[in-house]
């Protein structure tokens, strides 16, 4: 058993250096998915004929699929049959892979959400001459973002981690590095240790900053009932 | 102001209204009284559109719609000629009491903020709650929330306004300042308003006339005297001397 401590801590530089472009995966995919929930989700809550059995299928195809074969399917499958997909980039691959698996997810969260105010707030609305518009962007959209809050900070985690894959589409973050420097030097067991730190570590703070968020909003307006 | 003709609402097997007729002359204070479960709730929810009528006529303040043949836009324009205060309150749960009373002055008619939230500010002081305005709903007593929601209704100056059981959720020792408050908006300004309500006594002062309903039909419709001390029909009777041995008189 031979473990370099100092190999360790001098590559753990380099590998920290990719969590901007972890980072920028999974923020791009939370945007992305977040407004792309909020359509589907709408779709479905108000039961959009046409449109709600097809966005039921996407749900059902993307929810019964790993994201590995997904992002695989995206980048190297699309590309052989249509010609456009070949300029693809593995990063623009991973981020739509992403987003698409994410939103089969999230929109179950966003729908419980939504249906989580009551429907008083809806009536009240209405009551005094709101469109069903108005109502939802004024009245239901707020209370329901606040319920949603704890699970969205916890899909962001997962993005996070998941970015992990895009290393396989030839993207170079974090796990792409620890590979790289693993394979060139077979210190795998400190390059993989420091991505292991990295990502632990960055749960960590989002976790901390979403709690923080958390309890900006309860002081803000008192709690949800 | 309000005409209401051949109203019924069903809900799958079981009728609701069994063909409602009423007129409402503007500035009448009318009573909604009867039986759990009778259908009062459900006509004032019509006469709002927040339940869309099976069959009749719903007339307010010039505005007629049919049941079946309504468009959405007329659904909308039926909603604004009246404000309805409901049993639990239901204020903006996101809004403070401001911005409840402000929103949809802003959102529905266009009212410029600064001039909305002096009118807010006047009415939070009529209704003697300025100094909770930038006050949550969930930290209010219930009989303050109720209060704002009346105030909500007052701001947009509708010609009719209806209250579904607006005390019925309250300790009965908070029921009294929401009943002044009702009170003091029938006599400072002309709404007509359609009340359903428990409180017999309250009924009997406010109101002009007195509705009893029973079984989704309108059984008598009287003056509040004339329905309280010499009822006409043996369900009025019955109905009011429960009351009595309960809690009235």
């Amino acid at each position: 058993m031979n473990f370099d401590l100092s190999y360790a801590i001098r590559q753990f530089p380099t590998i920290l250096s990719y969590t901007g472009m972890t980072l920028r995966i999974a923020i791009v995919a939370m945007v992305f998915s977040v407004l792309f929930s909020l359509i589907i989700t709408i779709v479905r809550y108000y039961r959009i004929p046409v449109l709600t059995p097809v966005v039921n299928l996407y749900i059902d195809l993307f929810r019964g699929t790993p994201l590995l074969v997904q992002l695989f399917f995206i980048y190297y499958g699309l590309a052989q049959l249509f010609p456009i997909f070949v300029n693809l980039s593995g990063y623009a691959a991973t981020v739509i892979g992403m987003t698409l698996n994410t939103s089969s997810y999230m929109t179950e969260d966003m729908r419980g959400a939504l249906e989580s105010v009551p429907r008083g707030q809806v009536e009240a609305g209405l009551s005094v001459g709101m469109t069903d518009l108005q109502v939802m962007r004024h009245v239901i959209l707020p209370q329901a973002a606040r319920v949603a809050m704890p699970v969205m900070g916890n899909e962001f985690i997962s993005l996070v981690k998941n970015s992990s894959m895009a290393f396989t589409l030839g993207v170079r973050e974090i796990m792409a590095e620890a590979s790289l420097l693993g394979t060139s030097s077979s210190n795998y067991f400190e390059c993989y240790l420091d991505a292991f730190i990295v990502y632990f570590v960055l749960s960590k703070i989002i976790t901390i900053l979403q709690n923080a968020v958390e309890r900006y909003l309860n002081r803000r307006g008192g709690a949800v009932r | 102001m309000i005409h209401v003709q051949g109203l019924r609402k069903e809900f799958g097997p079981n009728t609701v209204l069994d063909g409602i007729n009423l007129d409402v002359a503007p500035g009448e204070v009318v009573a909604v009284v009867g039986p759990s479960g009778t259908g009062k709730s459900t006509l004032l929810r019509c006469l709002n559109y927040l339940e869309a009528p099976t069959a009749g006529t719903i007339e307010i303040d010039g505005l007629a719609l049919t049941a079946g043949q309504e468009t959405r836009k007329q659904i909308y324009a039926m909603r604004q000629k009246s404000t309805m205060i409901f049993q639990n309150f239901c204020l903006f749960q996101n809004k403070n009491v401001l911005e409840n009373i402000t929103l949809a002055m802003e959102v529905v008619q266009h009212i410029p903020k600064e001039r909305a939230v002096d009118q807010a500010r006047e009415i939070l002081r009529q209704i003697g709650l300025l100094d909770k305005q930038d006050s949550y709903p969930s930290t209010l007593s219930g009989g303050q929330q109720q209060r704002v929601a009346i105030g909500r209704a007052m701001a947009l100056h509708t010609k009719v306004m209806l209250f579904d059981e607006p005390t019925s959720a309250l300790d009965p020792c908070l029921v009294g300042e929401v009943l002044s408050v009702i009170q003091q908006i029938s006599q400072e300004h002309n709404t007509t308003m359609l009340i359903v309500t428990h409180e017999m006594q309250f009924a009997h002062d406010i109101a002009n006339r007195i509705l009893f309903l029973e079984g989704g039909s309108i059984v008598e419709s009287g003056a509040p005297d004339e329905f309280f001390y010499s009822p006409k029909t043996e369900r009025a009777k019955q109905f009011l001397q429960y009351y009595s041995m309960k809690r009235y008189q």
